[in-house]
C-alpha cells in the first residue's frame, strides 16, 4: 500500500497520486534524482516502468542534444537544448558529455534516453547523461 | 433525453454549484469541455444542478474563466496563449487546486496547462520545499535520505530554489 501513501499531516488537503504523476512527468530527469528523497511514495512512483515511459514521452519533446566542432581541436562540444518557459529555448553546455573520456567520439545517436557515442577509430561509449551512468569500451 | 424540469433555468443553460454552495449559470456548450459534465448531460441527469463537492467557489470562478476563454470563438490562437500565460501566475497552491478540480471535471488542456506550471515552477526547488508544496511528511530515516543522496549528489549541487512559491 505504499504507493498510496501520499498523506498529509499538517491539514487533510494532499494531492492524489494520479496529479503527482501528470506534474512529475514534466519535470527534467535532473530534479527527479532530487525529488526521490522526497518521501517512499514519491520514490517508487519515480521508478515505476509506466512513469518512466510517460515521462520520456512527455520530456523527448522539450530536450535535444546538439553537437557543435569545438573551434581549436578536432573535439566536439554537445550542448543541450532544452525548453523553457513560453516555448522559449535555451541551448547550455552539456559539461557531462563535455567530459575528457568523451571528447573524442565524435558521433551520437540516442533512444529512450541512452547515449551512445562513437567515432572511426572504434572507440564507443554509452551511458546515461541523467544519472551520469557510462560504459566505455577499452 | 430528460428536460429542464424548472422553468428558470433555459435548457442550453447548466448550473454548477461549489462545495460553499454558489451557483453559477453557464452555457451547455462551455461546459462540456468537461468529459464529467458533458457525460452528466448526455447520461440526461443534468436536469437540474451540478453540485461539484469537491470544487470550491474560488476554484470553480478560475475554472469557468478558463472554459469561456477556451471555447470563445472572438479571441485568435495568441489572444489565448498571453490567457493561458497570466492564468497561472497564481500561487502553486492556487494552481494545485486548479489542477485537483480539471482532474475531477476531466478536462484535459486545463489540467496540461497547470501540470506545466507546477512542473515549471517546482524543477529547481530543494525536497524539502517540494515536502511543504505537497503537504508531505518525509517517511525516510536520515540514513535512508543520506543515502539517496550519495547516489546523485550532484542533482543537489547548484542554485536550488528555496522559496515556497
Amino acid at each position: 500500500m505504499e504507493e498510496n501513501r501520499i498523506v498529509a499531516i499538517s491539514n487533510k488537503s494532499y494531492i492524489p497520486q494520479e496529479i503527482v504523476f501528470d506534474i512529475l512527468i514534466r519535470v527534467f530527469a535532473k530534479s527527479l534524482l532530487r525529488f526521490r528523497c522526497v518521501s517512499k511514495s514519491f520514490r517508487s512512483l519515480i521508478s515505476q516502468p509506466l512513469f518512466i515511459e510517460a515521462h520520456q514521452k512527455a520530456c523527448s519533446v522539450s530536450q535535444l542534444i546538439v553537437s557543435f566542432p569545438a573551434s581549436t581541436r578536432k573535439a566536439i562540444i554537445y550542448k543541450l537544448v532544452q525548453k523553457i518557459e513560453d516555448g522559449q529555448f535555451q541551448a547550455l553546455p552539456f559539461q557531462y558529455l563535455n567530459e575528457p573520456c568523451f571528447s573524442m567520439l565524435d558521433s551520437l545517436e540516442s533512444i529512450n534516453g541512452l547515449v551512445c557515442l562513437w567515432n572511426d577509430d572504434e572507440d564507443v561509449a554509452i551511458c546515461n547523461p541523467f544519472t551520469k551512468q557510462q560504459c566505455l569500451s577499452s | 433525453m430528460a428536460e429542464a424540469a424548472s422553468s428558470t433555468i433555459e435548457k442550453n443553460n447548466l448550473t454548477l454549484k461549489s462545495s460553499y454552495g454558489d451557483e453559477f449559470v453557464l452555457e451547455e456548450s462551455i461546459a462540456i469541455q468537461s468529459v464529467t459534465i458533458k457525460n452528466m448531460v448526455e447520461d440526461g441527469c443534468s436536469s437540474s444542478v451540478i453540485p461539484l463537492s469537491k470544487v470550491d467557489t474560488g476554484t470553480l470562478i478560475k475554472v469557468i474563466e478558463y472554459m469561456k476563454m477556451h471555447s470563445s470563438t472572438s479571441s485568435n490562437e495568441e489572444e489565448i496563449q498571453n490567457f493561458d500565460k497570466e492564468f497561472v501566475r497564481i500561487s502553486i497552491k492556487t494552481i494545485l487546486n486548479i489542477l485537483e478540480a480539471a482532474n475531477f471535471l476531466d478536462i484535459r488542456s486545463l489540467l496540461d496547462l497547470c501540470a506545466e506550471a507546477v512542473a515549471n515552477r517546482i524543477k529547481n526547488k530543494t525536497p524539502e520545499v517540494v515536502r511543504k508544496i505537497f503537504n508531505i511528511t518525509s517517511d525516510f530515516t536520515p540514513e535512508e535520505e543520506a543515502e539517496i543522496r550519495n547516489e546523485t549528489p550532484w542533482a543537489f549541487e547548484g542554485d536550488l530554489d528555496h522559496s515556497l512559491d
